[in-house]
């Protein structure tokens, strides 16, 4: 416990007698010793909660029986990847995910730039509370009652927007029947419930930047314009790699709930909305492989990883201040 | 000084602080069931003889679990000289937790495990259930003799018996049921009725005669509503999701259902009537089913109308219905719905095997854990008959203790009834049980492993047809598509495994 | 402070005032007709709960209650002592996990925005790989109820998450904004890594804290996941468990009544309405705190003097 009180304490002059002895040993605590210690809570929780179950991984390449446990069970190679590869399915979800997770990072990204901006220019304190709580609802309507929403909105008989478009003389839609709507209709639901709290991230970052960026781009006569350009974005653009990187990351995997209670699970939809997490869901529900599930959850994180490493790789080449790691 | 020391000390002290004021508090006494079993387990395993450790499904917490606890232990103790810890867990996170449990060879005594929730295959597959064939033999005569052999075959996994089968309604009883008004009203008769076809009629007056939110034939999107295999005569295959059987044939082997010719006309015949728009446009959600049920939205619905159904549809809708039985009574797995298994970790076999004999055996043992104490959670209100009711000031909402699933704790036909309108309903039920011709294929259970890729992907495939028994399909065009997808993905070496195994099954018989 | 939130009202030309006027009109109609589309359906919600199953689904939604009843709310809190006792361990993980884990992430987010520490790529790449890769359920489940004996505890909801990978690395872009002089010129005035961090970094990141602070709240709020995992104990339940269970086990109810004798017949489609209004209240009264933080952020000119 000595040392963690010395390394704690960056001020060379307290410094001991047998660290003066060591010079590179003594720069090294100066310049590592604080941080360390910084990172050691989070460092410890992180390998008890995430490290050590990740053994555990090695269950996607065996065939888990409950009462031989994990390093008893049979090892299997990697019959457990087989079911996601070789149907006609298997280009359909991966298409589909690939796609839709496209589509809601770019739509996403860019309307939460655009609430927080306009956000960051609203006067009035009780209006921007206002909107600010007001959008942040969606948020806590689970996506089971999403469905129930969308279903009130699009269904065929006493659909809201059926009978909106009767108005019109528009014929009535049968919505559950046809794929070609629903990437749209994913995407905005997405954006709709995602808004309030994607939107905070970029919106913090807006009130950190020093107003006097603005007053010198005043002085300047930059238009509102202007500064939004050349200070308000770029000062964004951290964020928007490292958010981006993390949907990169999970480019495999899905918002389950969204894809199963939005589309109410209609087999008419898959041709747009089959994603990988609602197959691996249907194609395991009654045989409840354990073995199957890991490698499901094996190949959407390697993918991720791959993809993570090349991206990462890109942004150093550009900026190595800016790369994830 | 060093802060994280200082951040962590205090962390571990808040926590133990607000634990502790979290227990100390009263409210959380409402605690079930206080673990001290579980703690003598885990210790020393010879204390754990004191209690048998239960899991179970419930419909909701109830307060009085610790009461009925104590009463079912103090009798227990009495008979076989051990107590019972009682862990209900909610229905909706039952299985989930169970397979949590197994896969992680949690030490416990006895659980519900049935094909449809805590998967009874799954589990004797995996290890997790205990072989109690003989000990049933030995230790609880009585139930073994009182559950016929028939129904003892259809838990049996490689001839082995891996639980204690709760009697209650095993067969299908499938047929049409109807809200009484509209039979009426449309003169549906059923001395005449004696196909689904002869309702066509019927359903031609009520589609002429009701307004358009009334449906002929009312279906939901998850396929109920749809025809049951039992009806055209095609047999489940147990531990597979995939293949059909021929009931009535001796030797049946497995086959894809699109080559079961009486499935193919069933959806030709739904078809049919779907472009007649007796299912309306489309199907209700889910969620929508049991509202519509109760403001009388469709005339008929095809389901499981076992005896007294009339009667309990009425308790929920407060009108009255009508209902037949249409298909010939098979004993599938039927017996598979309701069983209680002894877990391999346990330490004390043959006391769980004990206490099988005497719930199954002694009715005031049952319905305590069925119904609670008397005069407590529930009063007489015919002794003769055998019918109970809530004490006044007690509702089925507000009832401290009201688990309603009699079915999950043994002999379902031990019972006593709830509803004066039901007495004799066990009685009958029991003889339908009795009666049931047993499928060609009772007692086989698919081994899926050599296969399981196979079958992963034929499944998702065949969810996305589950509405072709509902006609929301154009047939000509699905039919031949689904067949198509399910053999590139091997749908015949699935049926082949599965024959390869039924045929020693069946030489080894 | 009142120096920033004020400059765009000190333009003085005539032309700046028109366009501000015209520019400030359409930014309200735009953020009016979204706040609209989030909260009608919210309005909506809470119609939905006071009215009946039979009425929703025959009639439709509707902004005002029909066949106003209670009875949603009476089958959810039929239990009070229980529902009481769920809320108060909600609020006890949330007030202790949250600004916990807030601590934890700032610090060791903080530590890698520090050049002069050789390990902080690192560390990045150990927190980044958390998010990718995940042992699965079993082998957690292993480990917290057999090796870590953290099952029915209060400690099994709070610990697991204080960490959250992703959030780490959001505030890390945060600290990274300060300017780097001021950290620099601490560090010469013989400041430790320790005292420039509570004293400089944190005031200065406030809404970037209150950011992440706010969704480490919502997240513990809402996890009913965790409980489904490890709890048992009903005293355990929070109150989003609780009502996870209570309204999925009416899905099971028409099964159960398949073989049982009583039918229960409960308001399914209210009752899941009144779970949303039921989980949202004690949220919605501790949102206008953090909340003040995004809307007029202490900013960092107005803190160097």
């Amino acid at each position: 416990m000595a040392t963690a009180v010395n390394t704690s304490t960056v001020r060379p002059s307290k410094a001991t007698d047998r660290l003066q002895r060591h010079p590179r040993l003594q720069r090294w605590i100066r310049n590592n010793g604080a941080p360390l210690m910084m990172c050691l809570p989070a460092i410890l929780l992180l390998f008890v909660f995430a490290y050590l179950p990740m053994f555990g991984v090695i269950i996607a390449f065996k065939e888990y029986r409950f009462d031989a446990g994990i390093l008893g069970s049979e090892w299997i190679g990697l019959t457990n990847f087989k079911f996601l590869f070789g149907t006609d399915i298997a280009w359909r979800i991966t298409r589909n995910t690939l796609l839709l997770n496209f589509l809601f990072i770019i739509t996403g990204t860019v309307m939460n730039i655009l609430v927080a901006l306009l956000m960051n220019e609203v006067q009035g304190t009780l209006r921007a509370r206002f909107y600010q709580s007001a959008m942040f609802l969606p948020y806590f309507i689970s996506w089971v009652v999403v469905g129930y929403f969308v279903y009130a909105f699009l269904n065929v008989d006493q659909g809201i927007l059926n009978q909106f478009l009767a108005r019109f003389g528009i014929d009535a839609i049968a919505w559950y029947r046809k794929p070609d709507y629903w990437p749209t209709i994913l995407v905005i639901t997405s954006l709709w419930k995602g808004v309030g709290y994607g939107s905070l991230l970029y919106l913090a970052i807006m009130l950190g930047i020093s107003p006097e960026y603005y007053e010198a781009a005043k002085i300047d006569g930059a238009t509102k314009i202007q500064q939004i350009l050349y200070i308000t974005l770029p000062h964004l653009i951290p964020v928007v790699i490292i958010l981006t990187m993390f949907s990169i990351a999970g480019i495999f995997r899905s918002d389950f709930g969204l894809f199963f209670n939005v589309t109410r699970n209609q087999p008419t939809l898959y041709p747009t909305t089959d994603v990988i997490d609602t197959f691996v869901y249907r194609a395991l529900r009654q045989m409840n492989d354990l073995g199957m599930s890991a490698a499901a959850g094996v190949y959407q994180s390697v993918v991720g990883f791959v993809l993570v490493l090349v991206a990462n790789w890109i942004v150093r080449r550009i900026d190595p201040d800016r790369a994830l790691f | 000084m060093s802060d994280p020391k200082m951040a962590r000390i205090s962390r571990r002290n808040f926590l133990k602080w607000t634990g502790t004021a979290l227990a100390a508090s009263g409210l959380a006494a409402c605690a079930p069931a206080a673990p001290q079993a579980q703690q003598g387990a885990a210790t020393t395993g010879a204390a754990a003889t004191d209690a048998l450790v239960y899991y179970y499904g419930t419909r909701a917490n109830f307060k009085d679990v610790a009461v009925v606890q104590e009463a079912v232990s103090k009798f227990l103790m009495d008979k076989i000289g051990v107590g019972i810890q009682l862990n209900p867990l909610d229905w909706s996170t039952y299985s989930d937790k169970m397979q949590l449990k197994n896969a992680a060879s949690e030490k416990y005594d006895m659980a519900f495990t049935a094909n449809w929730t805590n998967d009874y295959y799954n589990n004797v597959k995996n290890g997790t259930l205990l072989d109690i064939t003989d000990s049933l033999q030995k230790l609880a005569p009585t139930l073994w003799k009182d559950v016929n052999p028939g129904a003892w075959d259809s838990a049996r996994v490689q001839k082995k018996v891996y639980a204690a089968i709760n009697q209650q309604t095993w067969t299908a009883n499938f047929g049409p049921r109807c809200p009484k008004q509209y039979a009426d009203k449309y003169g549906l008769d059923w001395d005449k009725i004696n196909k689904l076809e002869d309702m066509e009629p019927f359903w031609e007056a009520v589609k002429n005669g009701e307004p358009a939110d009334v449906k002929a034939i009312g279906c939901d999107d998850k396929g109920s509503g749809a025809i049951w295999g039992v009806y055209y005569k095609a047999g489940v295959i147990g531990g597979s999701s995939f293949g059909v059987i021929n009931l009535d044939d001796k030797d049946a082997k497995a086959m894809p259902d699109w080559e079961f010719q009486p499935w193919v006309d069933t959806l030709k015949m739904v078809k049919k009537w779907n472009d007649a728009g007796y299912y309306g446009k489309e199907p209700w959600p889910a969620a929508d089913f049991a509202a519509k049920e109760r403001s009388a939205k469709y005339a008929s619905h095809f389901h499981n109308n076992k005896p007294g159904v009339e009667a309990e549809m009425k308790s929920i809708t407060s009108f009255d219905w009508t209902a037949k039985i249409l298909a010939k009574n098979y004993l599938e797995n039927g017996p598979a719905a309701t069983m209680t298994g002894v877990n391999k970790q346990t330490t004390n076999a043959d006391a769980c095997i004990k206490y099988f004999e005497q719930v199954n055996t002694d009715k005031d043992l049952y319905n305590m854990l069925c119904y609670g104490i008397e005069n407590k959670h529930w009063v007489w209100k015919d002794k003769e008959k055998g019918v109970i009711g809530l004490p006044d000031g007690v509702t089925a909402e507000n009832s401290p203790y009201n688990p309603n699933s009699d079915w999950m704790f043994g002999n379902q036909f031990n019972a006593y009834y709830t509803d004066p309108s039901k007495v004799g309903a066990w009685e009958a039920t029991r003889k339908l049980n009795e009666e049931a011709t047993p499928s060609p294929v009772v007692g086989f259970v698919f081994d899926q492993t050599p296969v399981k890729t196979e079958l992963a992907q034929i499944q998702a495939i065949s969810e996305e047809y589950k509405t072709l028994g509902t006609g929301f399909f154009d047939l000509d065009q699905a039919l031949p598509e689904y067949t198509k997808r399910a053999k590139d993905s091997g749908a015949d070496k699935v049926i082949e495994e599965i024959n390869k195994q039924l045929d020693s099954w069946r030489a080894s018989k | 402070m009142s120096n920033a939130t004020r400059t765009p009202k000190m333009r003085s030309a005539n032309t700046y005032w028109l366009s501000n006027l015209v520019g400030q009109g359409a930014i309200n109609l735009f953020l009016l007709a979204l706040s609209l589309a989030c909260l009608l359906p919210f309005v909506v919600i809470l119609a939905a709960s006071f009215s009946t199953e039979n009425s929703i689904v025959n009639q439709g939604y509707s902004l005002l209650p029909k066949d106003f009843n209670t009875l949603a709310y009476q089958y959810l809190l039929v239990d009070s002592a229980q529902v009481l006792q769920s809320y108060l361990v909600s609020v006890t993980i949330t007030t202790i996990g949250a600004p916990l884990g807030l601590l934890i992430m700032a610090l060791v987010a903080y530590a890698m925005t520090r050049k002069h520490f050789q390990y902080r790529k690192a560390v990045a790449f150990y927190i980044f790989f958390t998010m990718l890769f995940s042992g699965g359920l079993v082998p957690s489940y292993i480990l917290i109820t057999q090796y870590l004996q953290l099952k029915d505890t209060l400690a099994v909801l709070i610990v697991p998450s204080l960490v959250v990978g992703g959030w780490v690395l959001i505030l890390r872009t945060y600290f990274r904004d300060l300017p780097e002089e001021l950290l620099d010129a601490a560090r010469i005035d013989g400041s430790g890594e320790w005292r420039t961090f509570f004293q400089i970094v944190v005031p200065l990141s406030t809404p970037g804290l209150a950011t992440v602070g706010l969704f480490s709240m919502l997240m513990y709020w809402n996890d009913w996941f965790t409980s489904l995992l490890y709890i048992e104990k009903t005293a355990l339940f929070p109150i989003q468990y609780l009502l996870y269970t209570i309204v999925n086990n009416m899905d099971f109810l028409d099964l159960l009544s398949q073989q049982a004798g009583v039918r229960v017949d409960p308001p399914r489609i209210p009752a899941r309405m009144a779970m949303v209004v039921l989980a949202i209240g004690p949220i919605l009264l501790a949102y206008p705190f953090v909340q003040r933080y995004f809307v007029r952020g202490i900013r960092v000119g107005s803190l160097k003097e």
